[in-house]
């Protein structure tokens, strides 16, 4: 049967959360594939992190970045999957990232393997980053819920959105 | 007629009359160009609907440039032709990493196109592009793709960002290069 996806659920911010969490997350998938449109109420970005069934350690992620015309590669332990980071108050009005996460064979007893693509927009030649993302947990447990929130003490703006699916 | 595991949430149409098994899913074909003979500067999808909740391009594509090399491919909404665009890159050519960015433009980056260099034959390029949120009236809209030009042994990979300052939803897209004969380009739609 070709590949095909199904939206388990969705979400968009109304007034500002500080996460957004999708929970029961069903067994009968392949893989996840999971959307996000994100804005925070940082001051020049937010971090993207991403959790899975309250989970808080284990995590590790490697990270190609280019912001204007710098470019690199970082690695770190920590205590999320990091997604890339959104636009945030100092950034152009009404703008949001764009990003989708990746997550195969979630309901393997297996370290759960991640990849991630996100940008950070913004109406400037230097101030905006783009992130190729891959994060492994060590963790072995089916996923059933996964929680999306910013660095800090910070929010997810109005309007914010996050689709969860699963493919076939 | 229609039902829903309660287990997986997945669709499907009911066998129980005679129907055969299909599964719909909710990522949809909205329309599938290929370029014939003689080519085209641009393509554009129109008259897209706004009832999916993220948009889907995926693209193999080739332009007429002879010489080596490859080209970016830029993308415009709405016939939009201000300076309403940001655009910004990761590019690596195999040899090394950079990234660049404009604001103000009059176009976004959308991927990459393989040119028709003689040593390029039945050559393509791959892109993604999507489009979240694109029927949002409460935001400016963002794309992103990712493409790859190989022409083994030279070539390029891009991950592209641009973003549209219009909360207008996105009925039309036009994708902007001298593309050749069997350039094809499907729009999907992906429900949410």
């Amino acid at each position: 049967m070709a590949l095909q996806l199904f939206k388990i659920a969705s979400t968009t911010v109304e007034s500002p959360v500080t996460n957004i969490e999708f929970t029961s997350i069903p067994s009968g998938y392949t893989d996840l594939i999971l959307h996000y449109s994100l804005r925070g109420t940082g001051t020049n970005s937010n971090e993207i992190r991403i959790t899975y069934n309250g989970v808080t350690s284990g995590y590790s992620n490697i990270e190609l970045y280019g912001s204007g015309s710098s470019v690199g590669s970082i690695s770190a332990g920590t205590a999320y999957f990091y997604a890339g980071e959104s636009p945030a108050v100092n950034d152009t009005a009404n703008t949001f990232g764009s990003g989708t996460m990746y997550i195969p064979n979630y309901t393997s007893s297996n370290q759960k393997s991640v990849s991630s693509e996100a940008v950070e927009e913004n109406n400037s030649s230097t101030n905006n980053t783009l992130y190729l993302n891959a994060g492994l947990c060590t963790n072995t447990g089916a996923i059933t819920s996964i929680k999306i929130q910013p660095d800090g003490s910070f929010t997810w703006v109005a309007n914010s959105t996050a689709t969860l699916y699963g493919i076939l | 007629m229609g039902i829903q595991s309660l287990k997986t949430g997945s669709r499907s149409r009911s066998v129980m009359s005679g129907n055969t098994l299909i599964y719909p899913g909710d990522f949809e074909s909205i329309a599938t160009v290929t370029v014939g003979s003689g080519g085209t500067s641009s393509v554009e999808f129109t008259s897209i609907p706004g009832t999916y909740s993220h948009l889907q391009i995926r693209a193999i594509c080739k332009n007429n440039n002879t010489s080596t090399g490859d080209d970016s491919i830029t993308i415009q909404f709405n016939s939009d032709t201000g300076t309403t665009y940001s655009g910004h890159a990761l590019y690596g050519s195999g040899s090394a990493v950079s990234a660049f960015g404009s604001a103000d433009m009059v176009n976004g980056y959308a991927g990459l196109c393989n040119r028709s260099n003689a040593s390029f034959a039945s050559m393509f390029t791959g892109n993604v592009i999507d489009i979240l949120d694109y029927a949002n009236t409460n935001k400016y809209k963002t794309v992103r793709s990712l493409g790859g030009a190989d022409q083994n042994g030279s070539g390029g990979i891009i991950f592209n960002s641009g973003n549209w300052r219009s909360t207008s939803a996105v009925t039309s897209i036009k994708l902007v290069q001298n593309f050749v004969q069997y350039s094809t380009f499907a729009l999907y739609g992906i429900r949410g």
